[in-house]
């Protein structure tokens, strides 16, 4: 029991952020990570959509990064998920350890077949007869909840520190450009980019930590 | 067993997320964030940061203008100091200048006019000799140390070996900085900002290979903080080491950054080719040879 409130986990995401949880998480990976393999080997479904709820938001995360497309991002996370599974499921991985390599190794082969216009089918494997539903209720209330915690955090920031970041990731210009639009020195603004980031995700951290307790409190209680 | 606390996404993150972090470095990222929740939770922030960014309207912060009158009182009495300063300058230059040529006319009148021609020969080389030798490209150079401006930032705490380190540099006491900022590891906060004063450092000791590899940090490191005068500073250990080439490529990469340093470059990159213009096709060559 007291190890499910120090791992507790909602969707895959980690809320906790305790170094105890971190380094419980740590353990804990490599070895669901040789148990996964030797299980979806001999065919458990559950340990497939383990997998899935481990994988999928680290996966979601680098495909949506580097592709900067939410929708072909969620098109391609389900190719690498199926082929991940079906080379689970027919052994491929011989170190069982190296399981997270594994994965993104693979997204980044269906990246690079993508961006070099060669798209390969995973249907050419083995495709899984019974299709993961990679649509979970809880981790779409928990993404709406961090939504909700980086909108509060970004109010909370100085409107200039808003524009530089705002210009950054969402016009993608340069230092230089945004100092000479704000007025600014061009270190002054990757210096306050760096810090503003710093502050964005100290703050979710702090809400999410205070929610969690929240969270504990009243599990303890009822 | 090693324990993250999420830094390393912390620093490189948002790099990531607009795609300016370079491959390598990308790479090692993602590969330490599905092993390390702590990162990954960073980085899930960063990107829902950067998702909301995209969405927000857009903030509008009237560009700062600087204005003569807003500036503090210490700005202005250290200005009216350094132009009485110059202005004392100028005015002594002059006084010297004309207490010489008034010298020389007094000796010219006093001698025969017979003797002004072994004089010349046997003396000091004329004034026209000592103009007319060729500036060395090294004495280009400018090695002066860049200003430190400690960072005002709240809640940040900063190693022990770095502060100690600017202090030394804020001393101008180079080995002891070297000394100092060379004990902090590649994953502390404050490493590149170490690396770039320690090679600023070893710039001004003539350790030029050294300056090189440690400003080269950071002026490979994309959108890294004091990119540009690294940059600057490489430009100025290639003309230390008469390279004028290089010099010239690491002042065209400050250029196009379009920052401080912009105009002092451009006009440093404009003397290094009239001077080899007017002395030998030698940059030329090397350019096209590069």
């Amino acid at each position: 029991m007291q190890r499910c409130w120090l791992l507790w986990i909602e969707g895959s995401r980690v809320i906790g952020r305790d170094r105890r949880e971190v380094e419980w998480m740590e353990v804990e990976t490599v070895e669901e990570s040789e148990r996964l393999v030797k299980a979806i080997a001999s065919g458990d479904r559950e340990a497939e959509q383990r997998l899935v709820s481990l994988y999928l938001p680290k996966v979601k995360l680098v495909l949506k990064a580097r592709t900067r497309n939410a929708e072909f991002a969620s098109d391609l996370l389900q190719d690498v998920m199926m082929e991940a599974i079906c080379a689970l499921r027919s052994g491929q991985l011989r170190e069982p350890a190296k399981l997270p390599a594994f994965i993104l190794g693979i997204a980044r082969n269906l990246l690079n077949n993508h961006f070099r216009g060669m798209a390969r089918q995973p249907a050419s494997l083995e495709s899984p007869d019974e299709v993961l539903d990679l649509t979970d209720a809880t981790e779409a209330i928990a993404v709406q909840q961090e939504h909700d915690l980086v909108r509060s955090a970004i109010s909370a920031l100085n409107p200039t520190d808003q524009s530089i970041l705002q210009m950054t990731l969402a016009e993608g210009l340069k230092p230089g450009v945004i100092a000479e639009r704000l007025g600014l020195n061009p270190d002054m603004v990757r210096q306050r980019k760096l810090r503003a980031t710093r502050k964005l995700v100290d703050f979710v951290s702090r809400l999410s930590q205070k929610r969690l307790a929240a969270h504990i409190k009243e599990r303890v209680v009822s | 067993m090693k324990i993250c606390d999420g830094t390393p996404a912390k620093r490189n993150g948002l790099q990531y997320m607009e795609g300016t972090l370079p491959a390598l470095e990308a790479d090692h990222l993602e590969e330490h964030f599905f092993s390390c929740p702590a990162c990954l939770q960073v980085m899930q922030t960063l990107q829902i940061v950067a998702e909301e960014f995209v969405h927000m309207p857009a903030v509008l912060v009237p560009a700062k203008r600087w204005s003569l009158l807003a500036w503090p009182r210490p700005v202005w009495s250290m200005g009216a100091v350094a132009a009485l300063l110059l202005i004392g300058f100028f005015v002594h230059k002059n006084f010297e200048s004309r207490r010489s040529q008034s010298s020389v006319s007094r000796n010219q009148t006093t001698q025969p006019i017979h003797a002004t021609a072994p004089a010349r020969s046997e003396a000091a080389p004329p004034l026209t000799h000592a103009t007319s030798t060729p500036v060395r490209l090294s004495q280009l150079a400018d090695l002066t140390l860049p200003v430190y401006l400690v960072p005002a930032l709240r809640g940040e705490k900063l190693d022990a070996h770095f502060v100690a380190g600017m202090k030394e540099y804020a001393k101008g006491n180079c080995g002891g900085a070297v000394q100092a900022l060379a004990q902090l590891s590649a994953e502390d906060a404050e490493a590149r900002t170490a690396a770039f004063y320690e090679g600023a450092c070893q710039m001004h000791l003539g350790n030029y290979a050294s300056a090189a590899t440690l400003l080269h940090k950071i002026a490979d490191a994309d959108n890294a903080p004091r990119q540009e005068a690294a940059l600057y500073l490489l430009a100025q250990v290639s003309l230390a080491e008469d390279d004028p080439a290089a010099a010239h490529a690491y002042l065209e990469r400050t250029i196009s950054l379009n920052g401080d340093l912009q105009e002092r470059a451009q006009a440093e990159n404009l003397r290094i080719i009239a001077m080899h213009k007017k002395s030998s096709g030698l940059l030329q060559q090397k350019l096209d040879s590069k």
